[in-house]
């Protein structure tokens, strides 16, 4: 299952801080899904860039999960914030990160080489909606309730079992 | 005696006549709904209530996908056991894919790859990828 979120987008944060955490739970704990977020820059969303810069520099630190549950759960106030700056610095602090490396990142580069990467697979495939998810090569867009993404999950999981 | 129609029973007729087409009308939109809240994606199936649809400056149909339907499959070095591993805890691994390993498995990066497009070291993983038996 693979999810192509931008942190900027609010159902994405829907998706990850709820949806997301039964999914995980269900399937991905017990061993049946593998999960692939890809979080790349759609450009529509107020500071999602740089949301995007705070999470791959806390990636480089090995917490990019923590961040990216901060970034979701705090969207409200980045988006708004005319440099979010301070609060993903904040955020970084919270976390344990290495602050003079998490501000060296930050501020060295406009876009991080893991969230280019992100950007061209996503224009590649076409991703239009965000959130977007592939399900075992089926596509599904948008953060749709839990019960519809059981039904994909599970009917993805029956083809797999079935070409066995 | 002529036939006539009652102005009342005329009126009484226009309201049910409208009252049927704003029903319909309802109906009409709520199947629309739930065919937008389908979780398969079509070119005009938007998810209006649970996403948000980039602006396209040319029309790409957001289900276009390399090699086409079903072409996601994930490949991966064998592991030790041979079989897909168990996800450990800590589930989030915030590592890469081509890093996350279960214990003892060899140091071989795990390929996924969506039909011909290799997304291995492409976002994040939390799990292993399957093996392709």
């Amino acid at each position: 299952m693979i999810d192509f979120s931008d942190f900027g987008c609010p159902y994405c944060g829907q998706f990850s801080l709820e949806t997301y955490r039964v999914i995980e739970r269900e399937y991905v704990r017990t061993g049946k899904v593998f999960f692939k977020y890809v979080p790349f820059i759609v450009g529509m969303f107020p500071n999602g860039d740089r949301a995007a810069l705070a999470g791959e520099c806390a990636g480089d630190q090995g917490q990019f999960w923590p961040m990216q549950a901060r970034l979701y759960a705090r969207q409200a106030e980045w988006r708004k914030a005319s440099d979010p700056a301070a609060l993903f610095k904040a955020s970084a602090s919270e976390l344990g990160l290495d602050a003079t490396s998490f501000s060296a990142c930050y501020a060295r580069q406009k876009v991080h080489p893991r969230t280019q990467r992100a950007n061209q697979v996503a224009s590649t495939i076409g991703v239009r909606v965000t959130p977007s998810f592939v399900v075992n090569g089926r596509p599904v867009q948008g953060a749709l309730p839990l019960a519809d993404f059981r039904r994909v999950i599970e009917a993805a999981l029956l083809l797999v079992e079935a070409r066995r | 005696m002529p036939f006539r129609i009652s102005p009342l029973f005329a009126a009484a007729c226009l309201l049910v006549a409208a009252g049927c087409s704003a029903a319909d009308d309802r109906a009409g939109t709520a199947s629309a709904r739930s065919d937008t809240a389908r979780p398969v994606a079509r070119p005009d199936a938007r998810a209006d209530t649970h996403a948000t649809v980039i602006p396209a400056q040319q029309p790409v149909a957001a289900h276009t996908l390399p090699g086409g339907a079903g072409v996601a499959s994930a490949t991966a070095s064998r592991t030790g056991t041979g079989n897909v591993a168990p996800v450990k805890s800590p589930l989030r691994d915030s590592s890469r894919a081509t890093t996350a390993r279960p214990e003892g498995a060899p140091d071989a990066p795990r390929r996924v790859m969506l039909g011909n497009l290799d997304l291995t070291g492409v976002g994040y993983d939390v799990g292993i990828p399957p093996l392709r038996s």
